[in-house]
């Protein structure tokens, strides 16, 4: 559902269809408002960022919608979690030890992943790390285009640098992965916010409430406060669906190290139920 | 069982006769729209499937908009029959602790699943693990909880049961009108279709394990044979 859609449905409920109380200017800065409170309260939006790793630079640039960051990898191995402080006082040279980075920080001040050790080679990517694939439509069979395109995993000269399919060719150097989730991108008129659309009426009704709250002839605190319930009650749905996105059933087999060399890594899962 | 749109509109004009001056039946079906995306949300009602055709080397593929959440994911190992196994839901932490080369690991079919982001966000995925070092025709087959995403014509033939309407719909839709003018009956009308949606919701959910998920006459026991 776009603004427009949702601006169309704000003019039914409210027989504004003229803008004649509230703007289509408010009316988008109002759905900003609630778009960017959803993704904050709910963590609906998980993204994973490539950044390619540069010889002897400890330091790379975050996304600019990093929420915060919920695993760094590197060359596909996931790094442990520390700080600068830590790090100062194991090791004086910190920044600039070279090797296989095995930790990351974060200086979210300044908007920055940090590795150690701070990685030396770089080396050509020979990996694929994007993503591929079609959906297809269940009726007819035929490929969705706005879902991405297949594209040949054995090329290495072209790869997916993001999630959103910028080509970048010609690239070396060893992949760092981030999982973060994001804050949400504010959206134009004719632009669909990043959240599932069966919650976009938490946005409808933060805009009723917003609008109904506003100094107008038409004000309403309790009718804004009514629209502000169900933007919430809509908000708490959401949160559910994203925190909880797994069966219930499903946990790790207890007692599992990651140092155990058993390379059957499928015996390592089962159903809480079977333990 | 009857179009939600059509009845549900002609149910108001019964309760509220002078409503079309108001109300057009335009703004209706906004409403409704809006209280079928709380009820197929919070109602599980109605479930449908998404393929995804497998491709090699690959990990993250995309979900489609109108996914609310997840049943299950099975693989189809000729891509028409979706008959072969049942993949397991995992998260990356898991991954992680299984193996710490997870992504490089590839395999003959996937055999887990992982979810990134709310499913429904353009942004959502799903991660299908191990990666296919070779595919043919494999495709992973998504049964999911299906919202309508827009007032079109699938939703004007969107059909629910009269009692399912009379108990949640027509009380949100009311809830709705209302809110602007009697806050303490639109409390009324809310109070009364969320207190229903539980009961609803056990309708639509079935009671056998790996059942299809379907509507049960709320006078028919569930074992089977009328209610007394």
């Amino acid at each position: 559902m776009t603004f427009m859609d949702l601006s169309n449905a704000f003019k039914q409920i409210t027989g504004d269809t003229n803008e004649v109380f509230w703007t289509a200017a408010m009316k988008l800065a109002w759905a900003n408002e609630a778009i960017g409170a959803a993704a904050r309260l709910t963590e609906a939006i998980e993204k994973r960022a490539t950044i390619i790793s540069v010889a002897d630079q400890g330091e790379y640039t975050l996304p600019s919608d990093v929420q915060f960051v919920q695993r760094v990898a590197f060359d596909g191995e996931a790094l442990e979690f520390t700080n600068k402080s830590n790090l100062s006082r194991s090791d004086r040279n910190w920044t600039d030890d070279p090797g296989t980075p095995f930790q990351f920080y974060l200086d979210m001040m300044n908007g920055k992943v940090g590795l150690y050790y701070v990685p030396q080679v770089a080396t050509t990517l020979s990996t694929f790390i994007g993503e591929y694939g079609v959906l297809l439509e269940p009726e007819t069979g035929s490929a969705l285009g706005e879902y991405g395109s297949i594209v040949d995993p054995l090329d290495a000269t072209d790869f997916y640098s993001s999630e959103y399919g910028d080509v970048a060719s010609g690239v070396s150097g060893n992949d760092i992965e981030v999982f973060y989730v994001s804050s949400a991108t504010a959206i134009a008129a004719a632009e669909t916010p990043d959240l599932p659309p069966w919650s976009h009426g938490l946005i409808l009704f933060w805009m009723l409430a917003r609008a109904y709250e506003a100094e107008t002839q038409l004000q309403n605190v309790g009718a804004s406060q009514l629209f502000m319930h169900l933007a919430e009650k809509i908000i708490g749905r959401l949160a559910v669906r994203s925190k909880g996105k797994l069966p219930k059933v499903w946990q790790m087999q207890a007692g599992y190290s990651r140092r155990d060399d058993d390379p059957d890594v499928d015996d390592r899962f089962q159903y809480a139920s079977e333990t | 069982m009857g179009a939600i749109v059509s009845e549900v509109t002609a149910k108001i004009r019964n309760l509220v006769p002078e409503s079309s001056g108001r109300w057009s039946d335009a703004a209706l079906a906004a409403l409704i729209h809006q209280a079928e995306m709380m009820v197929g949300e919070q109602c599980d009602s109605d479930w449908t499937t998404t393929e995804i055709s497998l491709v090699a080397g690959a990990l993250y593929y995309p979900l489609p908009v109108s996914m609310i959440g997840v049943g299950s994911v099975v693989l189809g190992v000729n891509g028409t029959d979706f008959i072969d196994d049942v993949l397991f839901p995992c998260t990356i932490a898991d991954l992680d602790a299984a193996d710490v080369d997870w992504r490089d690991t590839g395999g003959t079919y996937p055999t887990h699943y992982c979810l990134m982001g709310a499913p429904g966000s353009e942004s959502s995925r799903i991660l299908l693990w191990p990666k296919m070092e070779t595919v043919t025709a494999e495709k992973v087959q998504i049964t999911h909880l299906f919202s309508y995403t827009a007032v079109n014509l699938s939703l004007v033939a969107r059909s629910m049961p009269a009692e399912v309407q009379d108990s949640v719909y027509v009380p949100l839709v009311m809830g709705m009108m209302y809110a602007t003018i009697d806050q303490q009956r639109a409390n009324l009308y809310f109070r009364s279709a969320f207190e229903a949606m539980p009961s609803v919701r056990s309708r639509f959910v079935s009671p056998y394990s790996g059942g299809t998920p379907g509507y049960t006459d709320p006078t028919t026991s569930r074992v089977g044979g009328q209610l007394r």
